[in-house]
């Protein structure tokens, strides 16, 4: 039967309808995971700046580098990396870990990759105190570009919610997109500039220019670095935020009917 | 006003077995497929629910009746939004509500209050509406002090006071409830009965799938009798329980 774009302008409606569910959502669900914890959430900035701190003194060592060189790059990277990763896993799993909720009454899709997305920003923002801390020790202080990292960091976010709308909606049918995504961020983790930088590349420019990560990561990660945006890769973003959105639409348009008979 | 239409629905569930995606799978059922002449060569899955034309109106509170597999939850789905049909037409008026499972997300950390809030948001209550109804979920729930305590420390009678007691403060204009009274505490279940007729009023419909004739009989003014994905009986309560219980006592 075809309803043209009716299931999304529905799901929009029912996102709209449980409005104030989605953040409680995202938050209690960072609530129970740390609960009765001594450090609560903080355990998550604990965890990455220890992360930073031991690859910083690894690759110093490796490339004969000052630690105080790379370990700004690599902490931003990181922080980066691990919102992107983290929300498309956890996308991928996103309907049958909520199951329960899509078998009480109709309900959102769209809202659900919301408060996932809102969830992920919370653990960023803790993620985002180690960078903080650490800019001024490697003489980096607040200015106006980290102003700019604020407006092109919804570029970046919008982009995940389209890939994770994506995602959610076609795994409960093809279980295989899981594993799939897990072995993709894997493989994105060695091939985009997180760890290293583009101009280190030798020869292969191409395995970061040709990859729209390196350009979502630039957007938010060289202003905060002090520098201007790219606009080269800006343009890229935006084109790559579009396309996820329509991406993420026409899937939901396409599995949303069916949804319910896969999980 | 509410009003309930359906015509000609069938509801068909995609057969997804454990191994069905497996390569070893997609391979052996290729090579038997190429056997097999090409218009029988879709996979026509699980039919739930067909040819289901029904129509209810304010004031119906039906009873709905049939041996387990006959479709029961499957058209509660449907008429909650939960399925979509796969042919036919299915047309609703009036704000939906649903018991169904209760039970879930009560993590053993949250608090019952916490709990409670999760719940009413998810229905779709606001926060001001739920500040409004907590005093009354906890003592309807008689839980007294165990409101404000983590979950873990709760019985198995105390957790479904808890979700019964938040899951019935919604005044919805369609109520669907689906076997929530099968077994447990008929001490507290009775006047949750009395609830229920208030809560919809005559205003509204109340669907329900029960096995518990008893209770259906004197809260009912009409039942229906699904078999195998079919209505084979929709009519007054005493004339459609009468026929089911022929039927099961029959040899």
């Amino acid at each position: 039967m075809n309803r043209g774009w009716a299931p999304l302008w529905r799901d929009l409606a029912m996102a709209r309808e449980q409005a104030d569910f989605w953040p409680y959502l995202a938050l209690k669900t960072i609530r129970l995971t740390y609960a009765r914890s001594l450090f609560g959430p903080f355990w998550i900035t604990l965890t990455l700046g220890l992360q930073v701190g031991a690859l910083s003194v690894l690759l110093s060592a490796l490339l004969g580098t000052p630690s105080f060189h790379i370990a700004p790059w690599i902490s931003l990277g990181l922080i980066l990396w691990t919102f992107i990763a983290s929300s498309l896993t956890e996308a991928s799993t996103l309907i049958r870990s909520h199951s329960p909720y899509f078998f009480d009454r109709e309900t959102s899709v769209s809202g659900f990759v919301a408060a996932l997305l809102l969830r992920q920003m919370v653990i960023t923002a803790h993620h985002a105190l180690v960078w903080v801390l650490l800019a001024p020790l490697f003489a980096i202080w607040p200015g106006w570009s980290w102003l700019l990292a604020l407006a092109t960091l919804p570029v970046l976010v919008v982009t995940l919610f389209g890939l994770c709308l994506c995602l959610a909606v076609i795994t409960p049918r093809f279980r295989d997109l899981e594993r799939l995504t897990d072995l993709v961020l894997m493989a994105g983790f060695f091939l985009t500039p997180v760890l290293w930088r583009q101009r280190d590349l030798l020869n292969h420019h191409f395995i970061a220019t040709w990859n729209p990560l390196t350009h979502l990561l630039a957007i938010v990660r060289d202003p905060l670095l002090g520098g201007p945006v790219p606009l080269f890769s800006l343009a890229v973003s935006i084109v790559s935020a579009l396309l996820a959105l329509l991406l993420g639409a026409v899937a939901l348009v396409r599995c949303r009917p069916y949804l319910t008979g896969w999980i | 006003m509410a009003d309930i239409e359906l015509t000609h629905v069938d509801l068909n569930y995609p057969s997804l077995g454990p191994g069905d995606k497996s390569a070893r799978t997609l391979i052996a059922r290729s090579l038997r497929a190429l056997r097999r002449p090409r218009s029988d060569r879709t996979s026509p899955g699980f039919q739930a629910l067909r040819a289901i034309s029904l129509t209810a109106a304010a004031g119906d509170r039906i009873a709905l009746i049939g041996a387990n597999g006959s479709g029961k939850s499957s058209l509660l789905r449907l008429l909650a939004g939960i399925h979509r049909p796969s042919r036919g037409t299915l047309r609703i008026r009036g704000q939906v509500g649903t018991l169904f499972d209760i039970g879930y997300g009560m993590d053993g950390d949250l608090l019952g209050r916490d709990f409670a809030v999760d719940r009413c948001l998810f229905k779709g209550l606001d926060r001001a509406a739920i500040d409004a109804t907590l005093p009354e979920i906890r003592a309807f729930s008689g839980l007294g002090p165990f409101f404000d305590q983590p979950l873990r420390t709760y019985s198995d009678g105390m957790r479904v006071r808890l979700a019964f007691s938040v899951s019935t403060m919604i005044s919805p204009d369609i109520l669907l409830i689906d076997e929530i009274f099968g077994a447990g505490d008929h001490q507290f279940f009775r006047p949750a009965c009395t609830r229920i007729l208030s809560q919809v009023g005559t205003s509204g419909i109340t669907i329900f799938s029960t096995h518990w004739l008893e209770l259906a009989e004197g809260f009912c003014n009409r039942a229906i009798w699904l078999d195998k994905g079919r209505v084979r009986q929709d009519g007054s309560v005493s004339d459609v329980f009468q026929a089911y219980r022929n039927q099961r006592t029959a040899p």
